[in-house]
């Protein structure tokens, strides 16, 4: 094995133009991984790490997927663009939306991660924060700024919230993720408001545009609808709340039990009352930060969209063929301005290949402005197609085949990677999607395009697909006959994305996988029969109850003996015996406190002083020992409630809890002081001196955390 | 200096009929994965039938990944390689193409492949995949279409390389 290069690692030369903060931050980033393969760091604080980095360890050993954020799922050509080649040359030429407007790649080498990292910074879009226990990608309607029935854009308000968030130091010490969306509007479902941490709801009250928030909802196996934290929150005032909120989490939030860690189980705890009581006195003792003021200044004047092309008529003859008239018809959404629309780009399981995407990027460029949209259904959106515009538009999509319709029809089937890639999957969702996918061209071809159902299937109970807010959902199980093993979905019926996602399904009975087409097919031939009036499905299930319709699907619920059937004992579009097999998942990430990430950042930096002292840059290597020793002196205040935003004196706060009451080893404390007072210095022996004190300094901080978090 | 240039994908082109089932490569790759020591290093097979022009069914290794391919120009054997590559320009696409072949072999010999599957002798694409490394410029054209057509063992006037400088640095060869 080659030996591994430990110096820092220091890009400038080729990666100069990238904006100096980001592109030190994605060497720091590979500097770690370097770290990591020689042994130097903790393998539970390296993986927090990288999943921070938005870096997710695959199902497969020794393979990664890459999240990439798209906030709000705002996306220009040119990022389009770069996101394929890296999708070409890094992983297997696919890029895959997900549900929260993000990108994926799958099976990435590690080692090929900082140069993804920095093609993607090149424009403008950071992994950061991806996956890990932060604040995951805000989501936002995708139609947000030209939906007919928004209150109002909520897209620059989003992005505010996304960059205030993003890196922030009250947001590094959560027990789980976090999740915000934005919605323009509060009958639809795009933003699904009633699913996340922080669901942010458009209103206009008196004139002044703010938002109704709802807090403490989440999916995962144990769902929880969002409570009602304010009627009315002026816009103004939704940064400073949700620093707050991150805050009260923070501190108070569960740390061990996984199970129990996202916020929406602290809120119950609590009581949604007294959560918000605690988030009010928190609000109060904030230092006014001026960011809340300018993100939000800064996003409404950059995030104007602007149309590439006048508002035109679209002037239809006799003649049309009859795959526009569908497509028009299916795919494309009036705006609010007059003259344009918003059109689907449907993608099959949420997916498009590089070519499709450089070829998507170049129509794009031809009819809209970088006005390209991700949508939380798995799709694209393009926004500001000049009405006349649509029939060439339309040959152009068919030409890359991106024309097909059925988004946001029963045929747009969510599935989340399932056993495909993910370490808790229990069976293939994304199998069956596809599946599914085909016989919506064949056999099932008279309900693909219902706009009243929606399914989404989950390789597991942990929800990722969002089962439990669809019509008709999955989740993946198994289960037993004789010996053997098969998989099955559980079936979830009534659960709604309407009104943000105003209801959750319940489970009605285990299907086995070879019968989950049947099913789907009886479902819809049973509400087409008993619905009354403009009743939903949810609506007909819980009028008729959970037994009646157990009764509608009991034919599909037998299992078969192998013997019986051996299909029945194979998943979805996987020819081979089924054997359930899962791991430790890495969506909860290591709880890792955020002390611990200072110490590992005070031992990477006195190790480049120490490289520094090698290379006789004396100065240098005398600043960085200091600054070692600074932050893991961070990381010991921090475990005494003191957050960097609180811009304290570090050394003052160290002597005050460390220092006058002996509680850090008085001798190596002293040469902290001292130092503090002196100042860099070029000598050889005093930059020496510093970096052993520092040595010394780092090994007793990391004692004293040992102590103080042992249980 | 030249560049280290490890990743080169190699496609040979395959005539099969429209909308062609490749189903039973999961059958194969199957089979595949569970052998230990494979040059490849081979980690898992991913499907991807269900985009008509995308990666088709793949079995994804370390070293190389090797799929029954489905883009543009057409249906294909394609060999993705990552790594091990050394020597001149010419002895790694030789390496590649010497891959390529022999997964391709392997996989024409196992019983499920399709039947009405035939190769096309000597219809290559070869891809540098490395933009940072080979952008698609004629300076870069010419350092390595000499190099391609060597190994290929075809003069290097027979390569059509495609013109669009957004793509990767690529050849067809017929």
């Amino acid at each position: 094995m080659s030996e591994v290069n430990l110096n820092p690692v220091d890009t400038s030369a080729q990666w100069g133009h990238l904006p100096t903060a980001v592109r030190e931050e994605i060497d720091i980033f590979e500097t770690e991984l370097r770290r990591i393969q020689a042994g130097l760091v903790d393998e539970k604080i390296f993986t927090e790490f990288r999943l921070r980095h938005g870096v997710y360890g695959q199902r497969q050993d020794r393979v990664q997927m890459q999240r990439i954020k798209i906030p709000m799922g705002r996306l220009s050509a040119d990022q389009l663009v770069a996101l394929a080649d890296i999708a070409e040359e890094y992983a297997v030429g696919v890029l895959h939306v997900t549900t929260r407007q993000d990108f994926q790649c799958h099976f990435v080498d590690i080692n090929d991660t900082p140069n993804l990292m920095r093609r993607l910074a090149a424009v403008g879009i950071t992994t950061r924060e991806a996956c890990g226990n932060v604040v995951r990608n805000v989501t936002c309607c995708p139609c947000a700024g030209v939906c007919t029935d928004e209150a109002f854009d909520v897209a620059p308000h989003a992005h505010a919230m996304a960059y205030f968030m993003l890196r922030h130091p009250d947001a590094q010490n959560f027990g789980r993720k976090f999740k915000i969306s934005y919605s323009g509007c509060s009958e639809h479902g795009c933003g699904l408001g009633r699913m996340h941490d922080i669901g942010a709801v458009a209103r206009i009250q008196d004139g002044v545009e703010g938002f109704e928030v709802f807090v403490g909802g989440g999916l995962g196996s144990l769902p929880h609808q969002a409570k009602l934290y304010s009627e009315f929150v002026p816009a103004d005032q939704m940064l400073p709340l949700a620093q707050a909120i991150s805050r009260v989490f923070a501190r108070l939030g569960e740390k061990k039990n996984r199970a129990k860690a996202r916020m929406k189980f602290l809120i119950v705890k609590q009581g949604i009352d007294e959560f918000k009581r605690l988030v009010e006195e928190e609000r109060e003792r904030l230092l006014v930060d001026p960011r809340w003021e300018s993100e939000l200044r800064e996003a409404l004047q950059r995030l104007h969209d602007e149309p590439l092309k006048p508002p035109t008529r679209l002037n239809l003859t006799n003649g049309t063929a009859p795959q526009l008239a569908q497509w028009l018809e299916l795919n494309v959404h009036p705006q609010r301005q007059e003259g344009y629309s918003m059109v689907d780009v449907y993608l099959p399981l949420g997916d498009i290949t590089s070519l499709q995407a450089r070829q998507l990027a170049d129509v794009s460029r031809k009819y809209v402005k970088d006005t390209l949209r991700t949508t939380v259904d798995q799709n694209l959106l393009l926004q500001w197609v000049s009405n006349a515009d649509l029939p060439s538009l339309f040959a152009d999509l068919t030409e890359i085949g991106l024309a097909e319709t059925g988004a946001g029809r029963l045929k747009d089937v969510v599935a989340c990677p399932g056993t495909d890639s993910c370490k808790l999957g229990i069976t293939a969702s994304r199998g069956l999607a596809a599946h599914l996918t085909k016989e919506f061209g064949n056999g099932m071809s008279d309900i693909a395009h219902r706009s009243d159902l929606k399914i989404k299937i989950s390789g597991c109970f942990n929800s990722c697909g969002q089962h439990h807010i669809a019509d008709i959902g999955f989740f993946g199980s198994v289960q037993r006959k004789k010996n053997d093993t098969a998989p099955v979905f559980q079936v979830t019926l009534g659960g709604s994305t309407r009104n943000n996602a105003e209801s959750y399904g319940l489970a009605v009975g285990k299907i086995p996988s070879q019968n989950v087409d049947k099913a789907i097919v009886r479902v819809t031939e049973f509400y087409n029969r008993e619905k009354q009036g403009d009743e939903t499905l949810s609506d007909v299930v819980a009028r008729l109850g959970k037994t009646r319709v157990k009764q509608e699907l009991a034919e599909f619920m037998d299992l078969p003996t192998f013997e019986e059937s051996p299909d029945f004992y194979r998943d979805i579009r996987q020819p081979w015996q089924y054997k359930r097999s899962i791991g430790v998942g890495e969506c909860a990430g290591e709880v890792v406190d955020q002390a611990e990430f200072m110490l590992e950042d005070a031992d990477r930096i006195h190790f480049e002083s120490t490289l520094d002292l090698e290379r006789d840059r004396f100065g240098d290597a005398s600043t960085k020992a200091f600054e070692a020793c600074k932050k893991a002196a961070d990381a010991l205040l921090f475990t005494k409630g003191l957050w960097l935003s609180d811009r304290y004196d570090t050394v003052a706060e160290f002597r005050k809890h460390f220092y006058d009451n002996d509680s850090f080893y008085k001798p190596f404390a002293d040469n902290f002081l001292r130092t503090a007072q002196e100042g860099p210095s070029e000598d050889f022996e005093h930059a020496r001196l510093r970096v052993e004190e520092a040595t010394l300094f780092i090994e007793a901080a990391q004692g004293v955390y040992s102590q103080a978090t042992a249980f | 200096m030249e560049p280290d240039l490890q990743r080169i994908d190699v496609k040979l082109l395959l005539d099969a009929p429209p909308n062609p089932n490749i189903d039973q490569f999961l059958v194969i790759f199957d089979r595949w994965r569970k052998a230990e020591d494979h040059p490849a290093d081979w980690v898992d097979l991913a499907d991807y039938a269900h985009m008509p022009s995308g990666p088709g069914i793949l079995i994804a290794g370390k070293r190389d990944t090797f799929s029954v391919n489905l883009n543009p120009p057409g249906i294909g054997l394609l060999t993705s390689v990552r790594g091990g590559l050394e020597g001149a320009l010419e002895d790694r696409f030789r390496e590649a193409l010497r891959r390529g072949r022999e997964f391709n072999a392997a996989v024409m010999s196992e019983p499920e492949f399709p039947t009405d599957f035939a190769v096309r002798e000597g219809a290559w694409e070869i891809y540098v995949n490395d933009r940072i490394g080979f952008p698609n410029t004629d300076q870069m054209d010419r350092l390595v279409r000499p190099a391609v057509a060597a190994a290929l063992e075809v003069s290097p006037e027979s390569l059509t390389r495609n013109p669009d400088p957004r793509e990767r640095l690529g050849y067809s060869a017929r």
